[in-house]
């Protein structure tokens, strides 16, 4: 046994195998060293011309790139085979892939959505309730940076599979308001009040200009919808501020918004309802009346 | 007060410490005061938008709050007496709409006179010094410029006409004259709905009366469609007579160049669908 293990070891470190380890683990360090200074030279070279994701993704393809040349270079420097490991990689990545489905589902739903383009870094979007920044589209999922700060990793398959809106691809954006006025109020006036307020917003855009359209008879309330456009940037502050003017300006022309209210009626044959006044006994009042 | 003429309100001015000066052009109002250390600008908030008038008082005492107006400061190692305003153009380009629909039939030209509203910037030192704030002097609204809400350019909406006469239009010191050359070179006929000016292209020129004009901006219209081939004059125009200028342009000219000059209003794109 001690022999056998002797021999092993003198076998192991000879000074020829002694050297190839050293060679092998200064290309290793090296390459590593090379390959990061490239990639990241590369992306300082051309980042200006793309995109926050272009770029990001071009770092890491020239970064992984690299990475798996140096490796091979490594592994072939040991005395290694590479079209024997290469081989045994792909009865391997059988093997792995059944184990691990949900990761290759997820790799290659994000290389669909690097293709298809739904978003990029820095868009807003919302996946089923959440909706926020895009900080980062990798190979396996998605980061978002949601408004109340927090930090969503999202799987790339959960994106494919699900309906994303992106709010800000285009740079103009509709606000719709829906509400009503009371039954007795003229409508000519409130629309005349309503493009009023809009025409004072210069947030409002002029054109596509405010809209309105009458949308019924409602329980309570003649309802419509009125809507405005203004530019992504300005959308929250344009959909706070105008709600606020709506309602201070209405308020000052004296038309009533209703909130929902029911008439009880029995009918044209039956009994008007029996009202009983109750007054309070400590307060020395009336005897109470049917 | 310092290069201040007739009906100017740019030009520097001479501010000891503790002092200030208040400006008021057409409907805007703003005030600057000047500590050893800081500069502060305040801005109440406007209150007669169809104002016309010139107001500058300098050096005068300006309280270091005002309610409701809108306070920007700016530190300083050591503040220099000298503040000076220009008034810039736009940020964005804008868009104006000729006064009553307009049909320009082919192979014929016209002129139209369109006031803009303009930005007033504050710099400390002299002409060259550094650049404090600049705000519009009457902020116009925002509008979309392009074929469709996907396609387009975010503008300003000229809150004035485009006329025919410039005699017709009022004098205003928070606005520029742009005299606007339409060339329709093209076998169709132009109907004029909305016209884009390249504000942030072009420079600023004072006349002898104090009132301010961009260079004149030709349009001409070689096919049929909404783009022109833009071309700016060099100087102030004729109808403005003598003229200095008063301010440069903020970005490069786009003179030379096919741009969408026309537009007409979006329609259909609104519905509730």
């Amino acid at each position: 046994m001690s022999e056998w293990l002797d021999l092993g070891l003198e076998g192991m470190f000879t000074a020829d195998r002694v050297a190839q380890l050293v060679k092998a683990l200064l290309t290793l360090v090296l390459g590593l060293m090379l390959a990061r200074l490239i990639s990241t030279g590369l992306w300082r070279l051309l980042n200006r011309r793309l995109t926050p994701q272009g770029g990001m993704l071009l770092r890491r393809a020239v970064q992984y790139s690299l990475l798996f040349l140096i490796l091979a270079s490594v592994l072939h420097q040991l005395g290694l085979r590479l079209d024997v490991l290469l081989g045994a990689a792909g009865i391997l990545t059988v093997a792995i892939g059944f184990a691990s489905q949900t990761s290759a589902s997820n790799l290659i739903s994000g290389l669909f959505l690097i293709a298809e383009h739904p978003f990029v870094v820095g868009d807003v979007i919302r996946v089923d309730q959440l909706t926020g920044e895009v900080l980062s589209i990798d190979l396996l999922s998605v980061k978002i940076r949601t408004f109340d700060n927090l930090y969503v990793r999202v799987p790339n398959e959960t994106i494919i599979k699900t309906q994303i809106t992106n709010l800000t691809h285009f740079p103009i954006r509709r606000i719709d308001l829906r509400f009503g006025v009371a039954y007795k109020e003229d409508l000519q006036k409130v629309r005349d009040i309503l493009m009023d307020v809009a025409d004072r917003n210069p947030l409002c855009l002029e054109e596509p200009g405010p809209l309105f359209i009458f949308e019924g008879f409602g329980e309570s309330a003649l309802e419509f919808q009125f809507s405005v456009w203004g530019a992504r940037e300005n959308f929250l502050e344009l959909r706070t501020g105008i709600q606020l003017e709506i309602k201070a300006a209405l308020d000052a022309a004296g038309v009533e918004i209703p909130f929902p209210h029911r008439t009880l009626y029995p009918g044209s044959t039956g009994e008007p309802f029996p009202v009983r006044v109750v007054s309070d006994p400590g307060a020395g009042g009336d005897r109470p009346r049917d | 007060m310092d290069k201040v003429g007739k009906g100017h309100w740019w030009g520097s001015y001479e501010i000891p410490v503790a002092m200030g000066g208040r400006w008021r052009i057409g409907p805007s109002e703003f005030l600057v005061r000047r500590t050893e250390r800081e500069w502060r600008i305040l801005r109440p908030a406007q209150d007669d938008p169809e104002s016309l008038g010139v107001e500058v008082d300098v050096p005068v005492e300006v309280d270091e709050e005002i309610p409701g107006a809108e306070v920007v400061r700016f530190g300083f190692r050591d503040t220099k007496p000298k503040l000076t305003l220009r008034p810039l153009t736009a940020d964005r380009a804008v868009v104006v709409n000729p006064r009553d629909p307009f049909e320009l039939p082919p192979r014929e030209e016209a002129t139209l006179y369109v006031g803009i509203s303009l930005w007033a910037g504050l710099f400390t030192g002299g002409e060259h010094g550094k650049q404090l704030i600049e705000f519009p002097l009457q902020r116009p609204s925002d509008t979309w410029f392009g074929p469709s809400p996907r396609e387009g350019e975010l503008c300003y909406a000229g809150r004035i006409k485009a006329h025919l006469q410039l005699q017709r239009l009022t004098g205003a010191p928070h606005r520029a004259v742009s005299v606007v050359r339409i060339r329709n070179r093209a076998s169709s006929g132009l109907s004029l709905q909305k016209l884009r000016i390249p504000m942030p292209t072009m420079s600023l020129f004072a006349d002898a009366d104090g009132r301010l004009w961009t260079e004149a901006v030709t349009m001409e219209r070689m096919q049929e469609g909404d783009h022109a081939v833009l071309k700016l004059g060099r100087g102030a125009p004729e109808q403005a007579g003598p003229a200095t200028p008063v301010s440069g342009p903020r970005v490069h000219s786009d003179k030379g160049l096919l741009f969408r000059a026309f537009g007409s209003v979006l329609k259909g794109i609104g519905r509730n669908e």
